[in-house]
């Protein structure tokens, strides 16, 4: 009986994780990070590091829970909310891109 | 009967416009519009966008074919302009600067900048958009034969038209106990997700238009003007 229940929430466990693990790409997304926060000492970046963390946990499981309801109630479709999302990042990667010189002390960036 | 038809009529028109007009959603947007704004001010925008909306819907609704007739535009077009126009707002507010860092405070208490900023951007098209306004369009494009038909659909859109800016009223007025609630960096959270939201409600408002008048996912469907 609660080998039953072990497996089941073991499968649930392993799909989330795989589910959400490849386009959270955190090791890709460590490059990012060390991009846009250049110019901070490692003590911020360590702060940063805990808030980001934080944040994702709030926002991933907002999504998982409302989400639905959200998107419903502002009728809009998930194909949209990938078009809006996508242009947002690909703004962000224009500006990583063309950015001057990466040496050059950051401004505090808070996208 | 015509009390029916009166009574059918406000219900249309106001369950057509709610989920459009969305005050509750539209809450956090105005307060992160106004987030500069003190709490007089802020009460003082809440009704000047009350007005602004009624007289825009009430517009649309009575003379919003004609307008549209006179310069030869249809709907999803409108869609496609408003879409835009709500998608460039987004973009203002999700990479602005610095939400901390005050950037037009003084122009909030200069009374004259406080009734622009009333119509431009808070009721058009953050509070009464795009898809509000088709919507209040295809509301009056029935044309009823009789007279006492026409006062009767009249009446009803009046009503229904004036609950929907009740409700906007409330919920803009009471949006900054929100704000309070959420304090500092939870405000600024919120105007990021709602800028986000927003965003992606420019883009379905603006893909609808598309839609209609390529007929991506169907046959398309220009209604006529």
């Amino acid at each position: 009986m609660f080998d039953e229940d072990l497996q089941q929430l073991i499968r649930a466990i392993l799909l989330v994780v795989g589910a959400i693990l490849p386009i959270v790409n955190p090791v890709g997304s460590a490059p990012m990070f060390l991009a846009m926060t250049h110019g901070a000492d490692s003590t911020t970046r360590r702060t940063l590091a805990g808030l980001v963390a934080v944040n994702s946990f709030v926002l991933l499981l907002g999504s998982l829970i409302f989400g639905n309801f959200v998107l419903r109630l502002f009728g809009l479709s998930v194909p949209v909310v990938q078009l809006a999302g996508g242009l947002v990042l690909c703004s962000l990667g224009w500006r990583l891109l063309t950015e001057a010189a990466p040496t050059a002390p950051a401004v505090k960036t808070n996208p | 009967m015509d009390l029916r038809h009166f009574l059918e009529g406000v219900f249309l028109v106001f369950a057509a416009l709610l989920p459009i007009v969305n005050p509750l959603g539209g809450a956090p947007v105005f307060l992160a519009m106004t987030r500069y704004a003190d709490d007089p001010t802020r009460a003082v925008l809440a009704r000047k966008v009350t007005v602004n909306s009624f007289v825009l819907l009430m517009a649309s609704v009575f003379i919003g074919t004609y307008v549209l007739e006179f310069f030869g535009l249809s709907i999803p077009v409108v869609q496609i302009g408003g879409g835009l126009v709500v998608c460039s707002v987004a973009w203002d507010l999700l990479r602005g600067a610095d939400v901390s860092k005050k950037t037009n405070a003084e122009d909030l208490h200069d009374p004259e900048a406080v009734a622009t900023e009333a119509f431009y951007p808070l009721t058009l098209p953050l509070t009464v958009g795009p898809g509000s306004i088709s919507v209040a369009i295809t509301i009056g494009a029935n044309h009823p034969q009789t007279v006492r038909s026409f006062l009767t659909a009249a009446l009803s859109s009046l009503l229904g038209v004036v609950l929907i800016c009740i409700s906007v009223y409330l919920c803009y007025r009471y949006a900054q106990r929100l704000s309070k609630f959420l304090g500092g960096a939870g405000t600024a959270v919120v105007v990021r997700l709602s800028a986000f939201i927003l965003l992606c409600i420019g883009v379905q408002i603006m893909w609808n238009g598309i839609d209609a008048l390529t007929g991506i996912t169907g046959p398309p469907h220009v209604p006529r003007p």
